[in-house]
């Protein structure tokens, strides 16, 4: 694990000082620190109860039906049931990044996604994950075992920048597939047409998930720092634009501006946590301020 | 429109500078791979076009500040006659071909020297020509054709007439003022011979920054010369046998003495005498003739100077003695010569004192008086008579409108109701009454005698008549006399002499005629000259002038022509004479006559007049250093009368600051 592309020891150690509670509670379950209320089959030994029909036989304490001739199922302690999805998004325009940042976009995303399911799985959470452009490219159902960690790794190691932004699409494909509630967090750009984006994430606060929204945008991005006569290609579409950018500054940041705002509107107004990252942050301080920020809401 | 520094608009081309500067830093289009480009899609041409057009206007901010500034630089000068573009310099070369030239330079000398001044003319430069002797000619007008100006060379050639400096200068000044040039000079060709300089009054200067350049072709040491410096000899004289003196001044300009110098005079080509004169050096002495013309008509005589030297013109005097017949007077009176015709006989005897009077008297009786003897002469006098008959009234108003004259004297025989009956028309007053001066009070004297008038004019000199020696017992009083001129008054104001012009000839009245018992003219001196200038004043003009300088246009007759004393005729529309010598006019309707013309006398002096002086006297004052300026071409003139760099200059800050605006507000990426 420890030669893990995205798997920062640094970034781990300190999310490992922090507490991660669920913004909501999904079945009872509370995130980070606190046990489940939920008992079932898990490692740690809880206690005895009698057997009744229906039980599974595999879970009868055979010691204990030697010593009392009765039938008694061996409980055990179920650190939790949280189940979460990690959606990237692996669109062209993830792939961007601008000449004095280290990494893209999508490389960022996919840090995040690493460090989230690797700090999830470690607190006993089922974490899946989902790569995506215009579909679904890679879907790994949440899995508590250690092991997913390293098939969630692999992917994200793998992952690469497709085509073009839909975000809707492929979010409503596998809000269908997912059964039990739990907690969805997206890493995106949000580069699509926000009312469907909206749509679909409202499709996962309808059937009961909590959702969060990371967007990743780069510094160029966010304050559009070009200065010299441009042509700029969109990565996704293909089309060319010559550009000045002193004088498209102004429309730029105002039009920026306005998306973001819409963005963060929009998820407040399906109760979706939303958090701005530019890929200039330390990582490790992006997921920090966000715990930290998830455990006062909590 | 000129330019004071036209080199700097050279720097014009830095007027490109902006375009090539923009060109090198112009915007190198990156290409960029960007995420999306939904933030700018709108409006980004919009902000392109807006951005392009600002740098077109700025491109063009700037070429046209630098233009301006090498506009202003070079100084530029707009002429106000509509804007035409003048040369950037005016030369108007001024050519002294006076006689004295003859003394310093030949024609082919002085032809060099003006190709000399010529060579010196830097490209773009007009050139004007003027010659001048005693009048300024314009050889060749403004023109900036080296070719024509070099062939104008052959046309230059040393004269025979005199010098005036200041009128050719004066020429090339007007020549100048119409140029628009930024710089003017005048380059003066002369021998600076001082007597050239003397009419200079002072009351003009050349242009305000206009050079004067002097070439003083004098050589160091002047020829030796003999020159008759003066002459003098009749021009127009009545046949009265009296003798005529004619003489000539011989100046000595060597360094030696002349010894028995032969001066000999001709008349009608025979030699009337020879004199030989001694002559020091540097002095002049005076040789007389004396000759008795008795031919009619013209008489061609010559002074001339046996010698060999540098200057030959100088050596000879040409004069026309024409001889004219006596005037002829008819005195008309009451009865014969006589003691009873005192009027009569005192005229008569002072206009024909002897047979070699200018004047023929005829005196007749007027009423014997025919039509015929008035037609016959120049003038009539009438003393004391009132009527006479309508022929001779008749004669004398013919006589009048032929440019005769009529002398009245009327005295104690006259009525003045008759004489104005006869003279009605013709007589420059009516009579009143005699008015006598009582024996006890002071006889009356002439006053108010005007001086200026041709009769009294020999009288203004002293010691050439004395008026106050006539008294006056008797005179008329007059009515009338308004038209009339008072040529004399008495003591109490009363007209004591009229005269009036009646139709071309000239009625004149004494109103106390020469009579013992009216005054005493009779016994004075004075009368005599003083009547006959009253007759020569009535006397038909048949005098001609006959004595001319070089340079003088010679009055030619209508059908007339005029040989000159080359035997060259001269052109009809231009009787200037060239040379000294005889010219001699003919032709069918014109009277024959001999014209002789010399060339100036103070065109033989030698001295000089110094050119720093002439340099002084024309040349604006300048300030220390402005020489070099207008030297340099730069018109001052023209430069302080248009302050139009100023205007430009402030046309440029506004155009700088209007660069600077935009500038910032148009972004440079």
């Amino acid at each position: 694990m420890a030669s893990n592309k995205y798997l920062d020891f640094n970034v781990l150690a300190r999310m490992s000082n922090m507490q991660m509670l669920a913004k909501t509670v999904v079945e009872g379950f509370l995130l980070g620190l606190h046990r489940s209320p939920f008992r079932g089959f898990s490692v740690e030994f809880a206690e005895y109860r009698q057997y009744s029909p229906g039980d599974d036989v595999k879970h009868i304490d055979w010691k204990v039906y030697a010593k009392t001739d009765r039938h008694y199922i061996k409980q055990f302690e179920e650190e939790t049931n949280l189940t979460c999805q990690i959606f990237v998004d692996a669109s062209a325009s993830m792939g961007y990044k601008s000449e004095d940042q280290p990494v893209s976009k999508l490389e960022y995303a996919c840090c995040m996604a690493a460090c989230l399911s690797y700090f999830m799985i470690g607190q006993r959470d089922a974490t899946g994950l989902a790569i995506f452009d215009t579909k679904v490219r890679t879907m790994l159902p949440p899995r508590l075992r250690q092991v997913h960690v390293q098939h969630i790794m692999s992917e994200l190691e793998k992952c690469e920048p497709g085509g073009e932004t839909n975000i809707a699409d492929p979010l409503n494909e596998i809000a269908e597939g997912l059964k039990r509630r739990g907690l969805i967090i997206l890493i995106s750009d949000l580069l699509d047409d926000p009312e469907s984006l909206l749509s679909a994430l409202q499709h996962f606060r309808f059937l009961g998930h909590d959702v969060i929204v990371f967007q990743v945008m780069d510094p160029a991005e966010l304050h559009f720092t070009f200065k010299n006569m441009t042509e700029f290609t969109d990565v996704e579409t293909g089309e060319a634009m010559l550009v000045s950018p002193e004088g498209m500054r102004s429309t730029y940041m105002k039009e920026l501006k306005r998306f973001l705002t819409s963005c963060e509107k929009g998820c407040a107004a399906i109760r979706a946590d939303y958090r701005l990252f530019d890929t200039s942050m330390p990582l490790e301080l992006a997921l920090s301020e966000y715990l930290h920020r998830r455990s006062r809401m909590a | 429109m000129n330019f004071v520094n036209p080199y700097f608009l050279i720097a014009l081309g830095a007027g490109a500078l902006p375009i090539v500067i923009h060109l090198l830093t112009r915007d190198r289009v990156r290409k960029v791979a960007f995420s999306s480009l939904r933030f700018f899609a709108q409006s980004s041409r919009t902000v392109l076009r807006r951005k392009r057009f600002a740098e077109m206007v700025l491109i063009a901010l700037r070429v046209l500040a630098c233009l301006l500034l090498a506009f202003i630089f070079a100084r530029p000068l707009f002429s106000t006659d509509g804007g035409t573009t003048g040369p950037e310099s005016a030369t108007v070369i001024v050519i002294d071909t006076s006689a004295s030239m003859t003394r310093s330079v030949d024609t082919e000398g002085l032809q060099m020297a003006y190709l000399d001044v010529i060579d010196d003319l830097r490209g773009g430069a007009q050139a004007a020509v003027i010659t001048f002797d005693a009048t300024p000619r314009i050889l060749q007008p403004l023109t900036g054709d080296q070719a024509k100006l070099r062939t104008v060379a052959g046309d230059i050639r040393v004269g025979h007439g005199g010098t005036d400096i200041a009128a050719a200068v004066e020429k090339a000044r007007q020549l100048l003022a119409a140029s628009d040039a930024l710089a003017q000079r005048v380059v003066l060709i002369s021998d600076f011979q001082r007597t050239g300089w003397q009419r200079f009054n002072g009351t003009w200067r050349l242009p305000p920054g206009a050079e004067l350049i002097v070439r003083d072709v004098k050589p160091d040491r002047a020829p030796d010369n003999l020159a008759i410096v003066e002459a003098q000899a009749p021009q127009s004289i009545i046949l009265d046998r009296q003798p005529r003196y004619i003489t000539a001044r011989i100046a000595n300009d060597t360094e030696q003495d002349q010894q028995n110098v032969e001066v000999t005079c001709e008349v009608s080509g025979e030699q009337i005498g020879t004199q030989r004169v001694q002559l020091p050096a540097g002095k002049t002495a005076t040789v007389r003739f004396t000759h008795v013309f008795t031919k009619a008509g013209d008489n061609r005589g010559v002074v001339r100077i046996a010698a060999d030297d540098a200057v030959q013109h100088d050596n000879a005097y040409y004069f026309n003695a024409r001889v004219i017949p006596r005037i002829p007077i008819v005195v008309l009176g009451n009865a014969a010569q006589g003691r009873s015709n005192p009027v009569g006989f005192f005229a008569a005897a002072a206009l024909a004192p002897s047979d070699r009077s200018p004047f023929v008297v005829k005196p007749v009786i007027a009423s014997q008086a025919t039509a015929a003897q008035i037609d016959a002469a120049s003038v009539v006098v009438v003393a004391d008579v009132s009527s006479l008959s309508a022929d001779v009234v008749s004669a004398i108003k013919r006589l009048l409108s032929r440019g005769g004259g009529l002398l009245l004297m009327p005295a104690d025989r006259t009525d003045a109701d008759t004489f104005a009956r006869t003279f009605a028309g013709i007589t420059p007053c009516k009579l009143r009454r005699v008015i006598n001066q009582p024996i006890r009070q002071n006889a009356a004297g002439l006053t108010q005698i005007d001086y200026t008038h041709p009769v009294f004019e020999l009288f203004l000199r002293p010691h050439h008549g004395d008026f106050s020696s006539v008294q006056v017992r008797r005179y008329w009083e007059v009515s009338d006399s308004q038209l009339s001129n008072v040529l004399a008054r008495f003591d109490d104001g009363r007209p004591a002499i009229l005269e009036r012009a009646i139709d071309s000839g000239i009625s004149m009245i004494w109103l106390t005629p020469a009579h013992p018992n009216w005054n005493n003219l009779p016994e004075r001196a004075i009368y005599l000259p003083l009547l006959h200038q009253c007759i020569r004043r009535l006397a038909v003009r048949t005098e001609k002038q006959t004595a001319y300088l070089v340079g003088d246009t010679l009055p030619l007759e209508v059908d007339g022509t005029i040989v000159g004393p080359d035997d060259v005729e001269l052109a009809s529309a231009r009787s200037v004479a060239q040379a000294p010598g005889f010219y001699q006019m003919t032709g069918e309707n014109a009277e024959p006559f001999v014209f002789a013309v010399n060339q100036p006398f103070e065109e033989s002096q030698s001295d000089a007049v110094d050119a720093e002086e002439i340099i002084a006297a024309l040349e604006q004052p300048t300030q220390p250093g402005q020489r070099e300026v207008v030297t340099a071409g730069f018109a001052g003139r023209a430069l302080d009368d248009q302050g139009l760099w100023l205007y430009v200059l402030g046309a440029l800050l506004v155009l700088l600051a209007g660069e600077l605006l935009l500038g910032n507000r148009t972004v440079r990426h």
